[in-house]
């Protein structure tokens, strides 16, 4: 079996911490991406020691995309301890959400059960709630599932509407406010339930079972999942290549790869998955044809995905 | 037979008289025709008479030796110099212009951590900043004490026929502005050789007498001069207004009054020099103030004097220091009312394409919403239901070809503008933005809704409160308000809303700047106008107002044009520097000598954000100002 690192670290611990406390706490001018190359053992640290229960929600929003990437579950506690028994103020709230989609992404069923409890005890009937959270709030839901459900978001949303409705005449902003909670009901509820029922269907399926659908939504071929589900399959995949074998992953990105149609997908879309599924073999230590390495070579448009793990230009 | 001497500036009676073999001024005080200039000091181009020497003969014997000294060799100067270490006094080249220091004002040093000398002489810490400066006078007659008055000079406006404001004078400020732009006496010793007076290093501050606490000139009162503006707000580009006059226009005069001059009114030596000279620029800004209803009040309540009035104070003063100075451009300040909710967002975020299929039975997909006369508006127009059938497009179905498709739908009489957007770092492809407009008033798109089975292609409708903008990143709320008022590309354009909060309606941040991200951004993630080269600036954060009367967050505007102008993120954490830098994340609210106002220039070098690889870098931000910010950037 091929061993298969989530990175390459090559960082020391100095530039490492300077990376991480740019990109968790750096503010509207840190990168958008997580960092690649460092211990995963140093990002658990790192978050351990500076991530406190009063950071910013952006720090912990941070954070969850650090940990998706570097998979240390074992900071879950350190998590838990910034969830309030009721969250005191808007920012409690979202801090909240995050912590509980890190929960769902690297907890186990034992740990995201009483989390979606608790969202749905805590965050739903809160009064802080905004109409701009509830798309927050669905994608969390999106995290935990198949724990929880939307059933009680969707009660609380259709009471809110309801409410809204006879206001919305009243003004601009009271119009506003109906209508987004409208949009809400129409679009993100129902895309969150699909996504939850495609999520819950996959994860409950071998892994032979689900690869070719896995990689379908991380390349955006089968795209019902949206971009949540492309990192979660992401990830799925990785675990399957790390921890099982990796060749039957690698097969299925190369078949991927090698049916894409360039007429029917257009340049800028043919480049972009052709360079995702690219970036995903070469990441998982596979290798890519000659003509497969055309393709890639052609296809670079800067874009770096989650299946890469930024190596410098000298490799 | 008397001579005649057209005087340069600076010229004195003393001077004259020397360079022509008297001791004094007083034989041509004496000369009749002289009399114009007994109570004033020359000026270039008068003609002074110089009367014959009258020789005398003596017949003593000589039969000792004396020593002979010329009284009044080498004649009378002033100036300016930054002085050397090594070349003799008088060899040190005569300064030609002046700047205001990039210095925390009582540090020096190479790397700007020391103290700053305040004894005469060179010191390498004061040598260190190129921006200290020396007064320096040549009296062979003079004893200490010898004191200079030093001073700023204002400009004089005129207003051209064509509208240009041009300098045609300069005059000394008077009362209480001229008091405090000036140091009466000058301290300046005798310089160890002797042939000169020098005063200890000196700078020029921008800070005026602070109402909280102690600014540059306070730090260090008898070594900096106050150049400084006079800001109220209240301009309307005249040239007698406070706003008009720029503290780069101003010049700055030492004058030494020559200890042995017998007149009543005795001469004078002077040296003015210009501040900043040929780096003078300008940066072409437009301020966009929302309302927050439809000619409704202004966010945070904040006027168009208050506006000038940040713009012509604060940002005129810390910019200063680099030689640039704000120009409002365009629209220069402009009130616009809040959009209607007339935005719709395809894919914003992901930028993903559609199917084309819906999940209802696999049907063509759909994007449908209703138009409707926004409340708020004239518009007269009866409920409107659109469907945009998305199945027809050829693939592949970008969101652009779906704004399109949106666009072409519409009923008559409906127009829409089809903006592309810059491919978010996490999405798959770029966004679009489609505003719905009617020429009878202002359009609401109502009830959005689409079944693609591609769950990332979403549709959504910028619904903005300009009292609490939505920011936690470049949202479809962000983008709209650029749409209202797009500016021009050649100017930063600085959009004024009341707060910015995140999801939960939490206040995130007082400002924040759309970089270009040069090196970063490439392709589809390249930003492009309108989207790109902004400013959005909170009127009501929770630090407490930053775009009112008052000098509370006095920071912020500079701060947020730096980034755009330098393309750069902030100070990294834990640089020497940090705490004074302009570019701190996080800048102070209330402005002392200490304060986060400092651009850094060389040889002080501080580690900064950057989007080019590896992220951070240690630079020169005066020459990155320059260089990236060229596009912003005029002549003055």
């Amino acid at each position: 079996m091929q061993l298969i690192q989530i990175t390459l670290v090559r960082f020391d611990d100095e530039r490492a911490r300077h990376l991480l406390d740019n990109y968790v706490f750096g503010g509207w001018y840190s990168p958008s991406r997580a960092p690649r190359g460092i211990s995963p053992e140093l990002v658990a640290l790192f978050l351990q020691e500076e991530l406190q229960p009063d950071s910013p929600p952006e720090a912990y929003g941070r954070a969850v995309e650090l940990l998706q990437f570097y998979e240390r579950a074992d900071l879950l506690p350190h998590l838990r301890a910034g969830l309030k028994r009721q969250p005191e103020s808007g920012a409690d709230l979202l801090r909240a959400a995050h912590i509980l989609q890190s929960i769902g992404d690297l907890g186990t069923p034992q740990e995201t059960a009483p989390s979606a409890a608790y969202l749905d005890a805590a965050l739903v009937p809160s009064p802080l709630m905004t109409p701009e959270m509830y798309p927050v709030i669905l994608e969390t839901l999106i995290a935990l599932a198949p724990a929880g459900s939307t059933a009680q978001l969707a009660r609380r949303l259709a009471g809110e509407v309801a409410k809204a409705a006879p206001e919305q005449k009243a003004g601009v902003q009271q119009m506003f406010r109906h209508d987004k909670l409208r949009a809400v009901q129409r679009n993100d509820l129902p895309r969150a339930d699909r996504a939850i029922a495609l999520k819950t269907r996959l994860a409950a399926q071998p892994a032979e079972a689900r690869r070719a659908e896995l990689v379908g939504l991380y390349l955006g071929t089968v795209p019902a999942g949206g971009l949540q589900l492309a990192v979660w399959a992401a990830r799925m995949l990785r675990y399957e290549a790390m921890y099982s074998d990796s060749e039957p992953v690698w097969r299925q990105f190369r078949q991927a790869l090698d049916s894409l149609d360039a007429g029917a997908l257009g340049e800028a879309q043919f480049n972009d998955i052709a360079l995702r599924a690219g970036q995903a073999i070469l990441y998982l230590h596979g290798e890519l044809s000659p003509r497969q390495l055309a393709v890639f070579g052609m296809a670079q448009n800067g874009s770096r995905n989650f299946l890469w793990d930024d190596p410098t230009p000298s490799g | 037979m008397p001579k005649l001497v057209t005087a340069k500036d600076g010229d004195t009676l003393c001077g004259i008289a020397m360079d022509n073999g008297f001791l004094n001024c007083d034989p041509l005080r004496a000369d009749p025709a002289n009399a114009p200039f007994l109570n004033r000091q020359l000026q270039a181009g008068d003609v002074v008479t110089v009367p014959d020497i009258v020789l005398k003969t003596s017949d003593a014997p000589t039969t000792n030796v004396f020593k002979a000294l010329k009284k009044n060799a080498p004649p009378v100067s002033i100036r300016f110099v930054h002085g050397s270490q090594n070349l003799p006094y008088l060899q040190d080249t005569t300064s030609t212009l002046l700047n205001v220091s990039n210095y925390q004002t009582n540090r020096g040093g190479a790397g700007g951590l020391d103290n700053f000398p305040t004894a005469p002489e060179f010191h390498p810490e004061g040598h260190a900043d190129p921006d200290t400066f020396k007064v320096e006078v040549v009296d062979p007659a003079a004893g200490a004490p010898l004191h200079v008055l030093l001073e700023a000079i204002r400009p004089q406006y005129t207003l051209d026929p064509a509208g240009k404001l041009t300098i045609t004078g300069l005059a000394p400020f008077t009362g209480a502005d001229q008091a405090a732009r000036s140091i009466a006496q000058l301290d300046c010793p005798q310089v160890r050789s002797r042939v000169a007076f020098r005063s200890r290093y000196l700078r020029l501050v921008t800070d005026e007498l602070p109402t909280l606490t102690s600014g540059d000139k306070q730090a260090l009162p008898d070594q900096t001069l106050l150049v400084t503006d006079m800001a109220d707000g209240n301009g309307t580009g005249q040239p007698a207004d406070n706003d008009t006059l720029e503290i780069l226009d101003q010049q700055v005069r030492a004058t030494y009054v020559l200890q042995n001059c017998p007149a009543g009114s005795p001469c004078a030596v002077t040296v003015q020099l210009p501040i900043g000279g040929a780096a003078r620029q300008r940066v072409r800004v437009t301020f966009h103030v929302f309302r927050t209803t439809v000619n409704g009040a202004n966010v945070g309540g904040i006027s168009l004097q208050s506006v000038r009035f940040r713009a012509f104070r604060w940002v005129r003063r810390f910019f200063a220091q680099v030689s640039l100075s704000p120009l409002l451009a365009g629209a220069g300040i402009e009130f616009v009312d809040p959009p209607a909710a007339d935005m719709l967002s395809i894919s914003d975020g992901s930028g993903a394409v559609c199917n084309g299929v819906s999940i209802f039975g696999g049907g063509s997909s759909s994007i449908f919403f209703r138009l409707e006369p926004s409340p708020d508006g004239t518009a007269t127009f009866p409920s409107t239901p659109v469907s945009v059938d998305l199945g027809s497009i050829p693939a592949p179905r970008t969101p652009l070809a779906a704004g399109g498709a949106v666009q072409a739908a519409l009923p008559a009489g409906f127009t829409a503008q089809v903006f592309d957007v810059p491919r978010d770092r996490n999405g798959v492809g770029k966004a679009c933005d489609v505003v719905i407009s009617h020429p009878s008033g202002r359009v609401a798109v109502r009830d959005e809704v689409v079944d693609d089975t591609n769950a990332a292609f979403t549709v959504s409708v910028a619904r903005v409160n300009t009292a609490q903008l939505r920011s936690e990143r470049i949202t479809p709320d962000v983008r709209r308000l650029t749409y209202a008022a797009p500016g021009r590309d050649d100017a930063i354009d600085i959009y004024v809303v009341g707060d910015q909060v995140d999801q939960a309606g939490t206040s995130v941040r007082r400002a924040m700047s759309i970089t270009r991200e040069i090196g970063n951004l490439t392709g589809d993630f390249e930003r492009h106008s309108p989207l790109v080269a902004s400013v959005f600036m909170s009127t009501s954060p929770l630090t407490g107002p930053a775009m009112d009367l008052s000098d509370n967050e006095c920071f912020t505007v500079a701060h947020e044009l730096v980034h755009v102008l330098a393309d750069l993120g902030h100070v990294v954490k834990g640089d020497l520097h940090e705490s004074e830098q302009l570019m701190r994340a996080g800048t102070d609210r209330v402005n002392s000598a200490t304060a986060t106002k400092r651009i850094n220039d060389s040889p002080v070098l501080v580690n900064m954000q950057v989007p080019e690889d590896p992220g951070t870098a240690r630079l020169n931000l005066t020459s990155r100002i320059r260089t990236k910010g060229a596009p912003f950037i005029q002549d003055w």
